[in-house]
């Protein structure tokens, strides 16, 4: 009987322990998911970010203002060193402030504008209340660069760009509208920025993020909304 | 055709082509009689401004440098420019006067100025239509092969088996047919070995006698015989040795930069 006693209750600790042992692989390995995701995004915003085709033409445009208008040079040379560095860094946290990561995105747009010339028109609007919001970093130029790659760069009319954050309720709302023919956000194939993004939004704010893609004022909208926290614990 | 050279520049992006612009009029040496952003916009205007030497970027949204070319109706000296084109700079090299890599250098401008002075006098070679078909023929050389990756052998009684090529290490002419020689045995393949030859693809393959093939991958050594000839040594487990004829010898040695 006693000994019966000590078998079951050694038995539910053993099931209790195994539980806990299960919990913690479990978020061991959301937490290497996580990790795993932000390298990918990390590559593949370094790969298109150092990617020969945008250096060298940025370089080329940088080189262009160097006589003439020297202290734009000088700019953007900064803009693009900071741009490189914000690439490295990406992995080092789960999220930034979204302030941090919209000063990414303009050095980024001013490197385009620096090519493009008037072919990229693009408006920056976020409210001071709203840039200490936490977002992963990166996330907001992958939406930027997915309109300036596959609008402005691609048509000679080039693009009217316009990023926007937006309180929702307890969610931040931060989307990225252009006057391009839009597409399917379940179209994009594995690896792509936007896919590698939805599945890093997943992994960090679980169901309470969301990536939608969807047409407005003419053009089409991708918006990203976000909890004000991450959902894996311990980390921010 | 004399005086100063009339170049005109093509390239999408505004502030790349003023660099382009810019290394350009560094050397004093050109006018630049017009400058397009639009593609459409240069078709028009190349014709009317009897431009000697056209800088043209290739790749842009709407219509693609090459596309420029084949609607274009004039024909100037043709320079190439661009960002990065890991593959098709030999093409360019081969197809144009010169091409350009953006930033563009201005020491390298002068190379190409200078290219274009002497070709000015013969444009019929280095014109446009001598700069497409050049580069149709390199696309159409860089497409055509599809070496093969397997090889059907005759296994007797009409069956055939695929042999993988990357598991043959050579290949020895037998009558009208030739053998591949696997680590596993030897098969009897129904062509010629010449015929096996056009097939193979050559950065693999090398013809090392009449009656030769062998795998570079299973290459193990290379070295003179007690006459001089060149031997090749196979890493296979029986250590194949393959004489290499003395006329493909420098050939052989050349693949293998020894």
């Amino acid at each position: 009987m006693t000994v019966g006693m000590g078998i079951a209750i050694y038995e539910r600790t053993r099931a209790r322990l195994d539980e806990t042992r299960e919990r913690l692989r479990a978020r061991e390995l959301e937490v290497e998911r996580a990790q795993r995701l932000a390298t990918d995004a990390r590559l593949a915003s370094l790969e298109s970010r150092l990617h020969p085709h945008f250096l060298f033409n940025a370089l080329a445009a940088i080189a262009g203002q160097v006589s003439e208008a020297p202290e734009r040079a000088e700019r953007l040379l900064v803009e693009l060193a900071d741009l490189l560095r914000a690439s490295l860094d990406a992995t080092s946290r789960h999220t930034i402030p979204l302030g941090e990561e919209v000063s990414v995105v303009e050095s980024y747009l001013e490197i385009e504008r620096a090519r493009l010339g008037d072919r990229l028109r693009a408006k920056v609007d976020v409210p001071e209340e709203l840039r200490a919001w936490p977002v992963p970093p990166l996330a907001l130029h992958t939406l930027a660069q997915n309109s300036v790659k596959h609008v402005a760069a691609a048509r000679a009319r080039g693009a009217e760009i316009r990023i926007e954050a937006r309180r929702a309720g307890d969610r931040l709302a931060v989307s990225v509208w252009d006057d391009g023919p839009g597409f399917d956000l379940a179209a994009a194939p594995a690896g792509h920025g936007l896919e590698t993004l939805r599945a890093r939004l997943g992994v960090l704010f679980g169901p309470a993020a969301a990536l939608d893609a969807g047409w407005a004022d003419g053009g089409a909208r991708v918006t990203m909304s976000l909890p004000a926290r991450v959902a894996l614990a311990g980390r921010s | 055709m004399t005086g100063r050279l009339r170049a005109y520049v093509v390239d999408d992006e505004a502030g790349v082509l003023k660099q382009v612009v810019q290394s350009l009029k560094s050397t004093g040496r050109v006018d630049v009689v017009g400058t397009a952003t639009s593609p459409e916009t240069a078709l028009i205007e190349i014709p009317e401004r009897q431009v000697d030497a056209l800088f043209l970027d290739i790749h842009m949204p709407e219509m693609t440098g090459f596309e420029l070319l084949q609607r274009l109706t004039s024909s100037p000296l043709v320079v190439f420019v661009t960002a990065f084109d890991h593959h098709a700079l030999q093409a360019f090299e081969a197809a144009a006067v010169d091409y350009l890599l953006k930033p563009v250098k201005r020491e390298r401008v002068e190379r190409t100025l200078e290219r274009l002075e002497s070709r000015r006098a013969d444009p019929d070679a280095a014109g446009v239509q001598a700069v497409l078909e050049r580069l149709a023929r390199h696309y159409h050389e860089a497409r055509a092969p599809a070496y093969a990756d397997r090889i059907s052998v005759d296994l007797g009684q009409q069956r055939t088996q695929l042999v993988e090529t990357a598991k043959i290490t050579h290949f020895v002419a037998q009558g009208k047919g030739t053998i591949a020689v696997t680590a596993s045995g030897s098969h009897l393949v129904d062509r010629a070995l010449g015929e096996l030859e056009e097939r193979l693809d050559p950065r693999q393959f090398v013809r090392i006698h009449r009656s030769a093939i062998v795998n570079l991958a299973w290459v193990g050594e290379v070295r003179p015989d007690l006459g001089g000839r060149l031997v090749v040594l196979l890493k296979d487990a029986n250590h194949t040795e393959l004489q290499v004829a003395r006329d493909r010898a420098r050939a052989f040695k050349e693949r293998l930069v020894l």
